[in-house]
């Protein structure tokens, strides 16, 4: 272990950055180190205090934000996006399939045939099925995974392998790793943000947001799309802007005689600074949420005027205007808490499937479509899917409930320096495991990072005795095929 | 192998020579580099060989690294070519190692490859791309590896002599004094006792001192300075709250927490006495040898206690999923958290990356590894609620016992006939009495299948996602015949059963009522949740009401009822049904909190309130008994028995792929001349009926033993990063390569010697750090130190620190006059704001806010860790994760903190509390602002100061038309915002 190329944190000031930041020098070590290592230039002055302030990205990549939107529960890839044409006409056969979810590993299953027609859309003649025509209409910006495989069909680890990278808990989160390596180009907002499903949060609650061994500095936050959007943002007595800032100032006053005689104290300073962030992110979280200045076209196109998309389709927009504002990482939860709930389909597939598509499939075309008319939809990179897909027979002796599948589903991202219109990968004719062109979480992983300018086998954050990557030790090659 | 195929194999090999030398050689050439060249360039080269990356340290592009292989070990296999890894991973039927992993090759490639190997694997060298002559897998342990600092032994050295005699208070001195002296920087002057009574207050007992200990101590240091600050040391070591400032430290070394995380995220019952037991030690200031020694094998040692057993509460702290994709591997990955804490805390050695391979860095072998998970392999591994041992004496259980089944079987009849008078005046309509559901039906009334077993089955027996293979399948009422009221369907004579069954729900019922018929002892679970637990035997099929924290186990969906019966002496019986209502359930619901009010008012018209207040009384009674245990009940480690069964190397890290045989041992560079780790015998031990393997006590013995290195300079380490604010090694669990080396070598082993001479004396080496003058120097810059020494590496000053999240909170308490000062007991939940339980997939549930108000107020150790759900402000402030062991918190500085610190529910009914506070000081605004800074800051303010915020006071009240209770509250809130208010100088 004597020399690495490009290490993301060099070997000696990696230590350094260590020691310094759990002793209170965070930013400053940050910085100084970076630019020692040659990736980053001197950050100016005021960005020196906060460890979320923006760097210039590893390499060069086309993406300069994320929208995850999470399927939480497992979409079904053989009734959405994954076509499979002969499994018509076979329902309730029984076949030999191997299987694996929640009821266990099996070997023979009832089929339950694709209940959604598919139709073919765009130039690239993608077939997607009835639940997502408008998604359909965009296919032609979408790179599909077909050949997507995980480590676990069961929603607790494998929810956070998808956000983390691993089944156990404690790692960071993608998003993250995002903001650890790039930081937030607007101090008034958080660079890391979530949006949960009105139902509540998904299962393990914020360790699918956690920053793990990083500092809290890197957590997603969670962000409210009505009311106050921040914890904490509003005062809770009231005090109006003006009252507060009587009290920043007389605040800054009083630390400013305490700083006189600390003057070499960074974590002082950075502390007074923090105070303005406070107030500014105060009038800039709320205006960001603020959607009077939308246009009657634009809020209908992501279809906030119908009861069913209105909640999805007002995550959708806001994520276009965190963006806007430089958030770097937003991920948006369709479903939460237990059951039919989210996409967890093991009762009826049809009624679950319809409801969850019904609400997210305009919000997410409008997303798409007005990402790319405003010239937007280059530089964000939007990412679709679920911990894992669902298998191809029944779960149960009657019903169409289709169980948890991990060996092999469908995930998609457009925009963000992807090709449209191209598929890679593929399952076997039922849809139940990835046979070509196979890939893990962690390729996926490698492509979004890799998208973003950051070298995913060489990102890492020294914990524990070991170079930490959010790709795994052994590391992983970016999906070659999707990238423009 | 027998000697059958050793014969083949060397014929095999013969031919394999000859094959070579023979004219077939060209054909060889020509097969390879025509038809098995483009198959392994194509699909294998990128990742083996030709790439820049090589994975598994496996080179498939020459013979010699085909057959010296990767992590799987070599795989091409001379003796049996067609058992040779590489042709088991293209054949894709071994789930872990599938080549190539992006896809299967053509049946057409495969039989190449196959055919290939086969003839013997010969390459064409001329297409051979050979790595790195030193690319070797083979470990040994150099003399240079030996030589690292901190595998020395401790050197016995005396402290230096230096000029400045006058500066030497102890040893501690002279070190960094001739440091500082050899760096020409000059140590900065002894603080006020205005900021060392703060500095000792924190470091002590994380707490500030009230402005009359501050007085009192400066009245006392100003006649004699040297007497009132050791008087003031012993006097802060002797209070209870300074176990609790440094259980803290502690507990986050072993990841403590009080659930098990995943989806379910239940609470560990009974954790929270291990956190006492580390408060205790820290107070009563046990030895640490003991300390350690209690908690890996406290249950091991002759004469185990209560508080010994209690420790091994260590064993049961990590994460745990109770339903893992692959529940073999997660066996190992919980035994895996255990080595790297154990590893990491004690010995300050990081051995994780050794799971999987060789350690690159540090002289740890994957063997050493494995030979060390090796003392930890006869632990039981963990269930839901943990194992719970009752602590009692044997003749205690037994009347107790009785005692209980005389009282449950009246008070179950009392309950029978007050609830049959009461339906009377509750029920119009008695249909209401008979539309129960059944979910679990009894062999009174049809029975139900069961799957049962009367071989012990695996601890996760009771689990939903348990796979019960080779169970039976019988109706229910198992026993045999002659039992009191029994309905056997099933014979049952051995001593124990096992059976799960299972039960659909579309909706949680509201109540739910388990009869059960046992002999004897009956455990219930419900998806892995003891739901009810009795010991000794019924006579009938007895009612139980589940309480409502039972009704939190079930589910929608799939439920799985699994019951464990263990009989004694006399007929064995056990059946049980479960369904909705009964009439005694029924009306309980409707008489307790959530019932309807009118109908409780008319009820209490018609009955008389006497009726129904014996009736719920009755029911009180029951549940009291029920849950009643003889003794205590502590959740603590268990094993397996006195042989744990074998333990192999795992290659890189998979429980599905085994390699050698391993034996418990500690690793080479520590305590072998060679390069293989040291074997450490054990003997089983019985202790209280139980035999362990005896293996985690020869391990606690070998950590404590003097001459061990590591154990005495890892914790004066810790001691003395949670003084100074940094370690001497500054990476604290990491002594190894990729940590870093101490600043004050010789300083560290003299601590070192100090403490195992001391008899490993907590509390003295305390003492010792902060009668130090190092420790009394005053944190103020100095332009020409912090020249030479910007980070103070050389301990030329005292580092200002910020105080940590639960230092922060208590203080916050602390000045509205709300903190609670118990010590020690159950964890306590105080509220959370309702957009933090938002975030949960079951918003609100598992977090029951404590009744009792006063105990929200508790110290923030108290606060239960729920590892999916942390407490925001904690958080915040950069409380450590739970997920990992922490031994450097950091220290960050966002928005969010100065959001939460002027604008939460809970920083402004503080400060309104604090106001209030402020005023006992008089009528005039001055006088309040003095004692609230004073309060505050644990120091007399200046004029300038009081002025300051008066003028901010009168602000809000000119211009912003406050009243002058609302502006004092808000005098309040930017008094506890002040940077001075949260940084110790």
């Amino acid at each position: 272990m004597k020399k690495r190329k490009k290490d993301f944190c060099g070997n000696v000031n990696r230590r350094e950055f260590l020691h310094n930041v759990a002793g209170g020098f965070p930013a400053l070590a940050l910085t100084g180190m970076l630019s020692q290592d040659g990736f980053f230039n001197k950050a100016n002055a005021s960005t020196a205090m906060n460890p979320l302030a923006s760097k210039p990205p590893m390499q060069l990549g086309k993406a300069k934000n994320v929208i995850f939107l999470f399927m939480y529960g497992g979409p079904s890839h053989i009734d959405t996006f994954d076509y499979k044409p002969s499994m018509y006409g076979m329902d309730g056969k029984t076949i030999a399939v191997k299987t694996f979810g929640r009821g266990g590993k099996k070997n023979e299953g009832r089929i339950v045939e694709p209940k959604w027609k598919f139709k073919q859309y765009g130039e690239s003649g993608k077939y997607v099925s009835d639940l997502f025509p408008h998604v359909g209409s965009c296919v032609d910006d979408i790179a599909f995974l077909h050949s997507m495989t995980a480590d676990s069909p069961i929603h607790g680890s494998a929810l956070l392998m998808m956000n983390s990278g691993s089944l156990i808990s404690g790692h960071p989160s993608l998003g993250s790793w995002v903001n650890y390596g790039l930081g937030s180009v607007n101090e008034n907002l958080p660079g890391y943000v979530v949006m949960l499903d009105q139902s509540g949060g998904p299962i393990s609650g914020a360790k699918n947001w956690t920053s793990g061994f990083m500092p809290a500095s890197y957590q997603g936050t969670v962000f409210r799309s009505q009311g106050s959007p921040i914890l904490n943002l509003d005062h809770v007595n009231g005090m109006d802007n003006r009252e507060q800032r009587m009290l920043i100032d007389s605040l800054n006053h009083m630390n400013a005689g305490h700083l006189s005689s600390r003057f070499d104290n960074t974590n002082l300073s950075a502390r007074i600074a923090s105070y303005e962030l406070a107030y500014r992110m105060q009038s800039t979280a709320p205006e960001a949420i603020d959607l009077e200045n939308e246009s009657e076209e634009t809020k209908s196109l992501y279809c906030i005027d119908q009861k069913e998309t209105q909640d999805f389709g007002r995550k959708c927009l806001l994520a276009r205007r965190l963006v806007e504002r430089g958030t770097r990482f937003i991920q948006i939860y369709s479903g939460g808490a237990h059951n039919d709930d989210n996409w967890d389909a093991h009762g009826d597939l049809e009624k679950n499937h319809n409801h969850h598509a019904g609400s997210t499939d305009k919000p997410i075309a409008g997303l798409i479509k007005d990402l790319k008319r405003r010239g937007m939809l280059d530089e964000t990179l939007i990412v679709w899917g679920g911990e894992f897909g669902r298998q191809p027979t029944a779960e149960y002796e009657s019903g169409t409930g289709r169980d948890h599948n991990s060996y092999g589903f469908t995930m998609w991202m457009a925009g963000g320096g992807v090709k449209g219109g191209v598929s890679v990968g593929q399952t076997d004719e039922l849809g139940a495991a990835a046979v070509e062109n196979r890939f893990h979480v962690k390729h996926l992983h490698a492509t979004i990072l890799e998208l973003m300018g950051l070298d995913p086998n060489n990102l890492s954050f020294f914990f524990g005795g070991l170079d930490h990557k959010l790709v795994g030790v052994e590391g992983a090659d970016p999906i070659r095929e999707v990238i423009a | 192998m027998t000697w059958f195929f050793k014969q083949c194999a060397l014929f095999l090999a013969i031919v394999g020579v000859f094959s070579f030398s023979s004219a077939d050689e060209e054909a060889d050439r020509k097969f390879f580099s025509e038809k098995v060249f483009p198959v392994l360039e194509k699909n294998c080269f990128k990742c083996h060989g030709a790439g820049e990356h090589l994975k598994s340290d496996f080179r498939i592009t020459s013979r010699d690294g085909l057959v010296r292989g990767g992590h799987f070990g070599p795989a091409y296999n001379a003796d049996d070519p067609a058992a040779s890894v590489l042709l088991e991973a293209i054949s894709y039927k071994n789930e872990d190692y599938q080549m190539p992993p992006k896809e299967k090759l053509s049946e057409e490639d495969i039989m190449i490859l196959t055919q290939w190997i086969d003839s013997g694997a010969p390459y064409d060298p001329s297409l051979e791309i050979k790595g790195d002559a030193k690319e070797r897998r083979g470990f040994s342990v150099s003399d240079e590896d030996r030589e690292w600092w901190a595998y020395r032994s401790v050197s016995k050295d005396d402290p230096p002599k230096v000029k400045d005699a006058s500066w030497q208070e102890n040893g501690i001195d002279a070190f960094v004094r001739a440091q500082l002296d050899r760096e020409g920087l000059r140590p900065n002057s002894q603080a006020s006792p205005q900021v060392l009574v703060r500095r000792l207050y924190y470091d002590l007992i994380g707490l500030p001192p009230s402005p009359q200990e501050v007085d009192s101590f400066l009245a006392e240091a100003e006649n004699d300075f040297e007497g009132a600050y050791a008087a003031l040391v012993e006097d802060l070591l002797s209070r209870p709250q300074h176990g609790e400032k440094w259980a803290r430290h502690w507990l986050d070394l072993v990841r403590y927490a009080e659930s098990n995380g995943f989806e379910r995220d239940n609470p560990k019952p009974e954790i929270w006495r291990y956190r006492d037991y580390v408060i205790k030690a820290f107070n009563e200031n046990k030895p640490y040898d003991k300390f350690i020694i209690e908690q890996l094998a406290g249950d091991e040692i002759e004469n185990p206690t209560m508080d010994s057993l209690v420790a091994t509460g260590y064993h049961r702290l990590m994460q745990w999923d109770d339903e893992p994709a692959d529940r073999k591997q997660h066996v190992y990955d919980v035994l895996a958290d255990n080595v790297q804490v154990t590893s990491e805390t004690f010995l300050g050695t990081t051995m994780g990356c050794a799971r999987c391979h060789d350690h690159k860095a540090d002289p740890i072998s994957q063997k050493d590894y494995y030979s060390f998970m090796s003392f930890f392999t006869g632990v039981t591994h963990y269930k839901t609620e943990g194992t719970i041992v009752a602590w009692a004496e044997q003749d205690e259980k037994a009347s107790f016992e009785r005692e209980r089944r005389e009282k449950l079987k009246s008070l179950r009849d009392k309950r029978e006939r007050l609830s049959a008078e009461l339906a009377g005046f509750l029920f119009e309509d008695k249909g209401d009495l008979e539309k129960t559901i059944t979910f679990v039906e009894d062999a009174r009334n049809g029975s139900t299948d069961w799957f049962y077993t009367m071989e012990k089955p695996t601890d996760d027996w009771s689990d939903v996602g348990f796979v019960n293979k080779a169970w039976f399948k019988a109706k229910g009422g198992f026993g045999v015949k002659g039992v009191p009221n029994s309905h056997v369907k099933t014979p049952w004579e051995t001593k124990d059963i096992w059976m799960r069954t299972t039960f659909g729900l579309t909706s949680l019922p509201a109540s739910v009522t388990l009869d059960l018929h046992h002999d004897e002892d009956v455990e219930v679970y419900l998806n892995g949740t003891l739901i009810h637990k009795a010991s000794g035997y019924t006579t009938d099929y007895e009612s139980i009401v589940l309480p409502d924290k039972a009704l939190d186990a079930f589910q929608t969906g799939k439920n799985v009822l699994a019951v464990h019966c263990k009989h004694g002496n006399g007929g064995q019986y056990i059946d049980v049904s479960l369904k909705t209502g009964s009439r005694v359930a029924l009306v309980e619901k409707m008489l307790s909190k959530k019932g309807s009010k009118p109908l409780q008012w008319e009820v209490n018209e018609k009955a008389g309130r006497d009726i129904v207040e014996e009736f719920k009384k009755t029911i009180e009674d029951i549940d009291s008994w029920s849950s009643k245990e003889p003794g205590t009940p502590l959740n603590v480690v268990t094993e397996k028995g006195a042989n744990p069964g074998p333990m192999h190397i795992h290659l890189r890290g998979s429980a599905h792929a085994l390699g050698d045989e391993v034996s418990p041992g500690v690793p080479a560079v520590l305590a072998s001349d060679n390069s293989e780790p040291r074997a450490i015998e054990s003997d089983p031990v019985s202790h209280l009926g139980k035999t362990t393997s005896g293996r985690r006590l020869a391990l606690a013995n070998w950590i404590v033993d003097p001459d061990n290195p590591l154990t005495s300079r890892v914790m004066m380490n810790r001691l003395w990063q949670h003084h100074f604010g940094r370690g001497i090694v500054p990476s604290s669990s990491d002594f190894g390569k990729l940590g870093e080396k101490p600043t004050h070598p010789e300083l560290l082993d003299w601590l070192a010697n100090q403490f195992v001479e001391s008899g490993w004396d907590m509390k003295a080496m305390h003492r010792l750090i902060v009668m130090s003058n190092t420790y009394k120097m005053s944190s103020e810059p100095d332009s020409a130190s912090l020249e030479k020494d910007p980070q103070n590496n050389h301990f030329w000053r005292y580092s200002m620190r910020r105080l940590t999240a639960e230092e922060l909170r208590d203080t916050i308490l602390a000045m509205s006059g709300k903190l609670n000062l118990k010590s020690y007991g159950d964890w306590v939940y105080p509220p959370l704001p309702p957009e933090v339980l938002a975030t949960a997939s079951r918003p609100g549930k598992g977090w029951p806010v404590t009744k009792d108000e006063s105990e929200h107020y508790r110290r923030s150790l108290y606060v239960h860790v729920k590892r999916s759900l942390r407490h925001q402000m904690l958080a915040d402030f950069d409380q450590a994760d739970t997920d990992t062991g922490c031994a450097v918190r950091f220290s960050t500085t966002v928005p969010t903190q100065a959001l939460s610190m002027l604008n939460s529910k809970f920083i402004n009914d503080q400060a309104a509390l604090f106001a209030n506070r402020m005023k006992e000081a008089g009528d005039d605004v001055n006088d309040q602002i003095t004692s609230g800074l004073a309060l505050a800051l644990q120091r007399q303010p200046s004029a300038d100061e009081v002025a300051d915020l008066n003028g901010f006071y009168q602000k809000l009240k000119n211009e912003a038309g406050l009243s002058s209770d609302d502006a004092l509250e808000r005098v309040a809130l930017l008094t506890l915002n002040l940077n001075e208010f949260i940084y110790l100088d």
